[in-house]
């Protein structure tokens, strides 16, 4: 049996390569960033070129 | 300022993002059918109406350090007077009804208690937010009784006050407010670029048409928004804007004491900020997000027209667009050149 098993097939090129350390740092990081969102303020603050309403032109909202 | 703090203060916009984005849509689609008038309506009532100056009231420590209600009602300042939800109580048992509240927090229990929270006591779970903290002492000791006071209180002066409501704010906090009787205006949270592909603040304009404000990340600083930038107001005082803890606050009093346990263990001190006011000569203590808050006010004072006076008296709020003034000389000013007369 393990003669028909063993390399019968071919990978595509560049996929099965190991990454699993990229993987675990994108999880870890993810995990950490949501344990700490518990530190974080009430509201997102966001402030452009001193715009303090905003309100869509017809224009824009066209586009 | 330790390295974790330095870090976690870079993270915060982030990091709030994560926190608040969620709960601010869900909550933003289930207040759509309550919106009627929105900030733009009240910008076009309050054209030339209530003179050229008002009083953000913020809810920090200095509130019940300082005691500004009682100076404001003594000198007979008839400017506006706009407070944030967290202020709310402190006013209406001293005596001051205020003209604008605003609110802006999407947490889904703890908001409603600046106003007297009807479902206190039939909550299950229990928090211990209001009992460790100094953000209204009153409301920490003998919470069921002085809920109900507040209920009462809210109820009774509720007709008289325009609430600035943030479409963020959780359908008990709306509930809360329609049923004391408060007109409500509306806006949404400016919470990210609205130029870029999948602006969550676009959407939230396409779905309501409330126009989208600037937050300053807090309701304080909301509240400062408010005068400056809907009531058009040019000279501003705040009160009880210390974004910080006073001198001495042990860190099981601070805010984010829980979490920075939880997080750091041992380490959790060292996301606490000493910050020297010069203008004191005290240090007084702050956490990542307060240090946050206060980066966020000095960068919109310094691109708003008009002048901010921080009559505060305490905190960490100061800085060059900002002027440092004790708040009976702001009154003094203001009372004289209206005519007014101390009561």
């Amino acid at each position: 049996m393990p003669k028909f098993l063993k390399g019968n097939y071919r990978l595509p090129k560049g996929k099965g390569r190991l990454t699993t350390g990229t993987t675990k740092k994108d999880l870890t990081q993810t995990l950490e960033e949501h344990a700490l969102a518990k530190l974080g303020g009430s509201m997102c603050f966001v402030m452009k070129k001193g715009t303090f309403i905003w309100t869509e032109t017809p224009k824009a909202a066209a586009e | 300022m330790t390295p974790l703090a330095k870090r976690l203060i870079a993270r915060m916009s982030r990091l709030t993002a994560l926190r608040s984005s969620e709960r601010t849509l869900k909550n933003a689609t289930q207040n759509q059918s309550q919106i009627r008038l929105t900030i733009a309506d009240l910008a076009a009532q309050a054209q030339g109406r209530g003179g050229p100056s008002a009083i953000v009231i913020g809810a920090g420590p200095s509130l019940h350090r300082q005691h500004p209600v009682e100076n404001i009602l003594e000198s007979g300042y008839d400017g506006d007077i706009i407070a944030a939800d967290g202020a709310l109580g402190y006013c209406l048992r001293n005596g001051l009804v205020p003209d604008y509240l605003v609110t802006l927090d999407p947490h889904p229990a703890r908001v409603c208690r600046w106003f007297g929270d009807p479902e206190l006591e039939s909550r299950q779970e229990q928090d211990d937010y209001f009992r460790r903290q100094d953000l209204d002492p009153h409301l920490g000791i003998n919470e069921l009784q002085h809920n109900r006071e507040l209920i009462e209180l809210v109820n009774r002066h509720g007709p008289s006050i325009k609430a600035i409501m943030c479409t963020s704010v959780a359908p008990n906090v709306t509930r809360r407010c329609l049923d004391a009787g408060m007109e409500l205006y509306w806006w949404n949270p400016l919470m990210d670029d609205v130029t870029r592909p999948g602006s969550l603040a676009r959407a939230l304009y396409r779905m309501n048409r409330a126009p989208c404000m600037v937050s300053g990340g807090n309701v304080g600083a909301a509240a400062w928004v408010v005068a400056s930038q809907v009531l058009a107001k040019r000279e501003i005082a705040v009160v009880g804007m210390d974004f910080s803890y006073p001198p001495g606050t042990p860190i099981e009093r601070t805010q984010y004491f829980t979490e920075l346990i939880e997080l750091f263990g041992p380490r959790a001190q060292d996301a606490i900020i000493p910050v020297v006011n010069p203008h004191l000569r005290e240090t007084w203590l702050t956490d990542p997000a307060y240090h946050w808050y206060r980066d966020a006010f000095l960068e919109m004072t310094a691109q708003a027209e008009g002048v901010t006076y921080n009559c505060t008296e305490g905190g960490i709020l100061f800085g060059r667009a900002i002027r440092w003034l004790p708040l009976d000389e702001f009154l003094s000013a203001r009372c004289a050149a209206a005519g007014t007369t101390a009561r």
